[in-house]
């Protein structure tokens, strides 16, 4: 039986001791900050005297290795997470694991390191692209700035003038890019093509404890919705990405649609049944495993810090996943009232796994993948609880922002 | 046999006998032993004794099933005496309680309807009628669109984007536009909900007890079936038996041999056998075989579906408008969104297929039997449900558009005026099926006896008028205090709980919740289980309820439906809340 949302009390008060009250830092004022609220604790923009900072990734870089933290202390980002997010040192590390397996004569599990499409890093690796041009005619290509995030400055290449041109305009080898064969065979749903968003949150690197969090979703890229945004007004009461993204105050018009992942498996599975599509999730989430593996060895890792990651995949019409990118930054601003709670959750979920407070057994909807080495679950129809049903309760409705709720209402009280 | 048989054996002899002769002048008969027979001239069966043969194909291909669904269907038409049943296989009856395919008894004895309510409920529906063929004509004047007329632009064109959009492509930008914002549409929940609370008895009427001062309603439904009764209808739902909704996301092995009990279930194609598997719900990669298997067991040919195709797309009516617009809407919410190109096909398949007097469209049982006329199958199928059953058939053949009358009486041709909201009901069909064609005929069926029901102004039994006093009575039973403190506050728990009742839940729980909601819906072949939820839903917020000092505060207590369990919902409800009965 569901639980009622019922508002929970402030944290951190053990018995006998006066309530510790944790105090947090935040560059971010969406949810995170909400979160961080709502479970009692104290914001402070004192330099270094916090708990937890959620930091965006600069700081990082700036002023991390110049600043003394206690025990307790806990930041956000490793400190060169880019070696796993950054589009070009990812494929690096990647293809490097993949030698070393094969020195090591560990054929099979290195066979299984090929989630990544085809990708070189341009400039530098211009030539050895053109090879593999030549040999693969016909294949589409696509070059993604490597600095650039959210799809900007991404363009399809299928001639070779294309990039040749490319190069004489971009003379500067700083800005480079990656170019990567285009995964033209889609899986797709109602015609439409779509990516996987999957958070990962690691809290340390040796021995690499990784949480897979159960809940995601698919994000379709939906372009009629940019035609009539102009007049989606009041009249329209339900809960639609399109009148919600429009009052967001970050409103992206080709932000798409999200497909909650727990019915996107469910429509998986009734049209493919059980068997492939546990085996598709299982194999999910063997790729993130493999993926933070290949950067385990060169990662830095402190026990001050944690790292929420967020994994897009991209799955083609064999059920086969493919890693199009992982993002230390995954989006924290909710667009939808749906959204705002499936992060709300996640982030409940990641403190509660960092154990701030010191008294929390729960971990929510993240579930436990690696420690050292895989880690088993009680035996169910399948081999990963990704994509599974997420019912612990969190946000209650009184923390749902206003801006939300009108909408809310609206879509959630049935039909108009 | 030697000596002559004794009487009761004699008495089975001659009611074989009695059915093999009904049965030979079935079409589906034959065509059942047309495939059998071909089945058995194929090689492989060359090698073994014909009997042997015959013994395999008749179990390999489900036939047996198919011949008792077909008996049991001349049964039900009272063509003949009903079969004993056959045997369930292993652990699928847990609780031998009910025997397979018993029927299920709740339906309030007929004629238990005053007179005075039917008159009253049927001067409600004609009002309401007439009051939406003035807003489908002032509609056809705003929009500019006459009610119907031949299509301009070629048919099957696909315009980039989206599918309810092409639809809409011969509308003038602004008419399109309005409709594509959804603020254009014939009625919607709130007016239904208005016309039902003012159903007024006439003055003269003395004899009708009035209704209790809690309730919304302005008349007394009497011999609404009881919490009793409920309890050995749905027994299958006791939290003694394992649930898939529940059990299996907790147990795998349950999940596990639900699955394989369900291919072996299917593979009999019995249909009370496969109700009787749905009882305890349907694990998702079979739902759509296990449905289609209930709700079309004679699994309609594929042509049919491509007749009616061309039909819709000579013409273009108002309401396809109308209906596509809805789909817009529909294809805004986030759980159905990507299935906005299947759902303005499915839409526009099962609507606009029949001609039938407006007037007729608000009673289920008549109604029903015209709505969708243009099909073969829905006119032979709904037939038997009529009451009186001797109403004209309906033309077999498709009207020519010349004969058709494009006067707003016969308007639309389904006699099912789209209200905001209706395609909504078709939306969680779309998570089952890839293939139109199979979608087509379960969704059709799904209308045809149990949707039709949740919309139509009647004082038939079973109809959107009992279902909401059911809620009424079931939620005031449970917990008295929190249903009268809500109507102390003015606002009447009808109101709430409306839209889920109108809309089986769909567009309010999530998708995988109202699926096995209807899974259980069409197992136990009742639409009881809609307000009985819906009451077990407003049980459960009970002592929140009685904090609520606003209507705001209401919508706060039900804003969320993420977390909602429905199994778990109704067996608390049914079997373990304390309730007078």
């Amino acid at each position: 039986m569901a639980s009622k949302p019922v508002a929970q009390p402030p944290q951190g008060a053990q018995e006998g001791e006066p309530p510790r009250v944790i105090r947090f830092r935040s560059s971010l004022r969406n949810t995170v900050l909400d979160v961080m609220r709502h479970r009692g604790w104290k914001e402070t923009d004192a330099e270094v005297d916090w708990e937890i900072f959620w930091a965006e990734r600069e700081w990082i870089h700036q002023c991390f290795d110049h600043v003394r933290l206690n025990d307790v202390q806990r930041v956000n980002h490793f400190r060169n997470h880019y070696e796993l997010t950054r589009k070009d040192l990812l494929i690096k590390n990647l293809k490097r694991m993949k030698k070393q397996l094969e020195r090591e004569e560990r054929a099979l599990e290195a066979s299984k390191f090929d989630f990544f499409p085809g990708t070189y890093v341009l400039p530098q690796e211009f030539g050895m692209w053109k090879e593999e041009f030549k040999q693969r005619q016909g294949v589409t290509w696509i070059m993604k700035p490597i600095a650039k995030s959210q799809g900007k400055g991404i363009f399809l290449v299928n001639k070779l003038s294309q990039v040749t041109d490319w190069k004489r305009d971009h003379p500067d080898p700083s800005d480079s890019y990656i170019i990567q064969r285009y995964l033209d065979n889609p899986y797709l749903i109602g015609g439409k093509k779509f990516d996987l968003r999957i958070y990962c949150l690691v809290t340390s690197y040796s021995p690499l404890t990784a949480y897979l969090y159960r809940s995601g979703f698919g994000r379709f890229s939906f372009h009629r919705f940019t035609m009539n945004s102009r007049d989606m007004g009041n009249s329209y009461v339900h809960l639609t990405n399109v009148a919600i993204q429009k009052t967001a105050p970050d409103y992206d018009p080709n932000a798409g649609c999200k497909w909650d992942l727990h019915h996107l498996k469910m429509y998986m599975i009734s049209k493919h049944g059980e068997g492939p599509v546990n085996e598709l999730f299982a194999n999910i989430q063997a790729l993130i495993i493999r993926s933070l593996l290949a950067v385990q060895k060169v990662i830095i890792n402190d026990k001050h810090c944690f790292e929420l990651y967020g994994y897009d995949i991209l799955i083609d019409d064999h059920l086969k996943p493919w890693l199009l990118e992982v993002n230390a930054s995954p989006s924290l601003t909710a667009d939808t009232w749906m959204d705002y709670e499936l992060k709300f959750a996640l982030l409940t979920d990641v403190f509660d796994v960092l154990d701030i407070e010191g008294d929390e057994t729960k971990i929510g909807g993240f579930d436990l993948i690696y420690r050292g080495a895989p880690v088993l679950h009680p035996p169910t129809c399948s081999a990963t609880l990704l994509g599974a049903h997420n019912p612990v309760a969190r946000s209650p409705p009184h923390v749902i922002p206003a801006r939300y709720f009108a909408h809310a209402h609206g879509g959630h009280a049935g039909p108009p | 046999m030697k000596n002559d048989p004794p009487p009761a054996q004699q008495d089975n002899t001659s009611r074989i006998d009695d059915i093999i002769s009904t049965l030979e002048k079935s079409f589906s008969y034959w065509s059942i032993r047309a495939s059998i027979k071909q089945e058995l001239i194929k090689p492989k069966y060359r090698e073994i004794d014909e009997a042997e043969a015959l013994e395999k194909v008749l179990q390999s291909g489900g036939y047996p099933g198919q011949l008792r669904n077909l008996v049991l269907e001349l049964g039900r038409q009272g063509q003949v005496a009903p079969l004993p049943q056959i045997a369930a296989p292993k652990n699928l009856s847990l609780i031998p309680a009910l025997p397979v395919g018993a029927p299920v008894p709740n339906m309030p004895p007929a004629g238990s309807v005053m007179p005075q309510l039917l008159d009253a409920v049927s001067q409600a529906r004609s009002l309401f009628a007439r009051r939406c063929v003035a807003t489908l004509e002032e509609l056809s004047a705003e929009l500019r669109c006459p009610l119907s007329r031949p299509r301009i632009l070629p048919a099957g064109r696909q315009l980039p984007g989206s599918a309810a959009f092409a639809v809409l492509a011969t509308l003038e930008p602004e008419a399109m536009q309005s409709l594509r914002v959804g603020s254009k549409f014939v009625y919607e929940w709130r007016d239904l909900f208005q016309a039902l609370v003012s159903i007024t008895l006439p003055a003269t009427t003395v004899c009708l007890s009035p209704p209790p001062k809690w309730s919304s309603l302005p008349v007394l439904v009497n011999g609404l079936p009881g919490m009793a009764l409920f309890r050995t209808t749905f027994l299958e739902l006791h939290p003694e038996c394992r649930q898939i909704g529940l059990d299996d996301t907790r147990m795998g092995w349950f999940a596990e041999d639900r699955l394989r009990l369900g291919h072996k279930v299917l593979k009999m194609r019995y249909v009370p056998l496969v109700r009787q598997y749905a009882k305890r719900g349907v694990p998702a990669s079979i739902r759509g075989a296990v449905w289609a298997a209930i709700l079309v067991p004679d699994a309609a040919p594929s042509h049919e579906y491509a007749e009616l195709r061309p039909e819709a797309e000579r013409e273009e009516l108002l309401t396809d408008m109308l209906l596509a617009g809805d789909v817009f809407s529909v294809a805004c919410d986030n759980h159905y969104f990507v299935f906005e190109r299947p759902l303005v096909d499915l839409m526009l398949r099962v609507y606009p297929h029949a001609s039938i007097d407006l007037t007729s469209c608000w009673d289920p049982c008549g109604g029903l039997a015209q709505a969708l006329s243009r099909d073969p199958w829905i006119a032979a199928h709904a037939a038997q449900k009529m009451e009186p059953p001797s109403k004209p058939s309906p033309p077999s053949h498709p009207i020519k558009d010349t004969e058709r009358p494009t006067v707003a009486p016969r308007y639309p041709p389904s006699g099912v005026v789209p209200f905001r909201g209706l395609s909504t009901l078709g939306a969680p069909i779309c998570y089952l099926y890839t293939d139109p064609t199979v979608a087509y005929p379960v969704l059709r069926s799904l209308y045809a006896r149990y949707f039709c029901k949740l919309h139509c102004l009647s004082a038939e039994p079973g109809c959107l008028l009992d279902l909401c006093a059911l809620f009424e009575t079931l939620a005031h039973a449970a917990h008295p205090a929190a249903f009268e403190h809500v109507v102390s506050l003015g606002i009447p728990p009808l109101r709430i709980a409306f839209r889920w009742i109108m809309f089986a839940f769909v567009g309010y729980l999530p998708p995988d919740q109202v699926l096995l909601l209807w899974d259980r819906l069409i197992a136990f072949d009742s639409l009881w289980l809609v307000p009985i939820l819906a009451a077990a839903l407003w049980t459960f917020r009970a002592s929140a309820l009685l904090q609520a000092t606003s209507e705001h505060d209401i919508e706060l207590i039900f804003a969320d439906p993420s977390r909602l369990s429905v199994v778990a919902l109704l067996q608390e409800f049914l079997f373990l809340t304390e309730m007078p009965t």
